[in-house]
């Protein structure tokens, strides 16, 4: 039986939120680093090329290098039209198999079988519709990890206009190494769930990563279960 | 090195070879990359070193591939600066270099691969039923709605091919996912052959619906089952067409 809207003691997930709270801070301050890049690399250009972009690069490369730290992938990724010479546009760069930052490589030609219509995604369409940054996940990212992932994304304005997001991947296995001491400290069953009920992180073998919790409403938990204005909460289970 | 990642489906292209390793399984490997048109049209191949590293074998091994891709037509190399070698999509399309791979199975092949198809789409659609979040349900009816529209075969074929995606995405496995990309790899690019006439695009978009609306309904069953027909029907239609192309 799930408990989603049970109360739980603030010190038992005090931790939890703590280390939910630490890896979405480092991760939105890359993409932030990224988005305040562009911004000021695209501001006062009324026809920006994909050079333009050349900041991210630098930016981006030693952060991926620092295993470390838990952000795989970054990078810009523009609007549909905002580039003169390219339509869509990943400025994007991710670890490889060895470790090593890579620039990901992408169809961005609309009739291409690798093309990939980013325009539908929550982690574009949520920070463009809504204006504020966002985390989208656990999903499974097919675009350029691969893997199950958490992206965290931030909308990038050049005078006022959406030009597209700044983001960081972080794989849910990372997430999950960093959340598990606290989900195992704590004497109840809880688990850490996204806006729908679809948990990150649990310390149950019956409720797991991926699935879906009943009767989560992120708006009725307490404000000390929620990790900020994230759509990210620690809920009880069984 | 240029192409670390493809993007999505090309992890099946760009994965190290099976221990027998040789320049003929390079050939292929490439050969489907362009049939499943991964690497389109005058797209650049890495070079050979990249190409060595990225399959596990010898820049020997290599260019030797790269010769057999070149006297078949599929490759052109040019030299100098900006030179390399250029994908070369033949004049009649990537559907002949699928036919010509259709001859090397068996019919009993052909259904033992759609057996495993089944039994991946299947699974895929039950865990979907399960896990998918209203936004799940809304892209899967976007991809149906698509593939509804699409007019041209290609299109019909690519919506497809995004459909299984989006449903392996939807069950919220990795691991389902890369089986679906290395299956449509090996089996969807030979089950198009038979696939974007108005009559299986009709039937295609009848199966699609029932997969969406069990999803949606959260009834795992129903899921499976919707997805194992739709295997079944697509690998009927490929026996079929194979059996009028050796009768022609």
């Amino acid at each position: 039986m799930n408990a989603p809207n049970t109360r739980l003691s603030p010190t038992d997930i005090a931790p939890v939120i703590a280390a939910v709270a630490e890896i979405a801070d480092h991760a939105f301050g890359v993409a932030t680093a990224i988005g305040t890049a562009v911004e000021k690399a695209l501001t006062g250009r009324p026809a920006p090329r994909r050079t333009d972009l050349a900041a991210v690069e630098p930016l981006v490369v030693p952060v991926l290098g620092d295993g470390n730290q838990p952000v795989q992938g970054a990078g810009f990724v523009a609007a549909p039209g905002v580039l003169q010479d390219v339509e869509w546009w990943l400025e994007w760069f991710a670890r490889d198999a060895d470790g090593r930052p890579q620039r990901l490589i992408t169809h961005s030609e609309p009739q291409a079988i690798g093309f990939y219509d980013y325009q539908h995604l929550p982690w574009y369409v949520v920070p463009r519709e809504s204006g504020q940054r966002h985390v989208t996940g656990p999903y499974v990212d097919y675009l350029c990890t691969e893997e199950y992932t958490l992206t965290f994304t931030v909308p990038v304005l050049v005078d006022g206009r959406f030009c597209g997001v700044g983001g960081a991947d972080v794989a849910v296995k990372s997430a999950e190494q960093a959340l598990l001491p606290a989900l195992r400290a704590s004497g109840q069953r809880i688990a850490v769930v996204n806006g729908f009920g679809r948990i990150l992180s649990s310390n149950s073998g019956r409720h797991l990563c991926g699935d879906l919790l009943e009767g989560v409403d992120l708006d009725q938990l307490p404000g000390e279960q929620r990790v900020g204005d994230l759509p990210l909460a620690v809920v009880a289970i069984d | 090195m240029a192409v670390p990642f493809y993007g999505r489906a090309s992890a099946a292209v760009f994965s190290p070879l099976e221990s027998l390793s040789r320049s003929e399984l390079v050939v292929r490997r490439l050969t489907d990359a362009i049939a499943l048109g991964l690497l389109p049209d005058a797209e650049q191949l890495p070079g050979e070193l990249d190409l060595a590293g990225i399959f596990g074998v010898s820049t020997v091994t290599v260019r030797e591939a790269l010769s057999v891709l070149r006297s078949e037509g599929l490759i052109e190399t040019r030299r100098g600066r900006g030179g390399g070698s250029f994908v070369r999509t033949p004049e009649d399309g990537i559907g002949h270099l699928a036919r010509r791979r259709l001859d090397r199975f068996s019919l009993g092949e052909l259904r033992d691969l759609g057996d495993v198809y089944s039994a991946i789409c299947g699974a895929s659609a039950a865990l979907a039923a399960r896990r998918s979040s209203p936004d799940d349900v809304a892209r899967l009816q976007r991809v149906a709605d698509a593939l509804e529209h699409a007019e041209k075969p290609d299109a019909r074929r690519r919506a497809d091919a995004q459909f299984h995606i989006e449903v392996a995405t939807a069950a919220q496995s990795p691991r389902l996912y890369h089986e679906e990309v290395s299956l449509q790899a090996e089996f969807g690019t030979l089950l198009w052959l038979a696939f974007g006439d108005d009559g299986s695009h009709a039937q295609m978009v009848r199966s699609c619906r029932a997969v969406v609306a069990a999803i949606a309904d959260r009834d795992p069953r129903a899921a499976r089952e919707a997805a194992e027909q739709r295997v079944a029907d697509s690998t009927a239609r490929l026996i079929d067409y194979q059996l009028s192309e050796a009768r022609a």
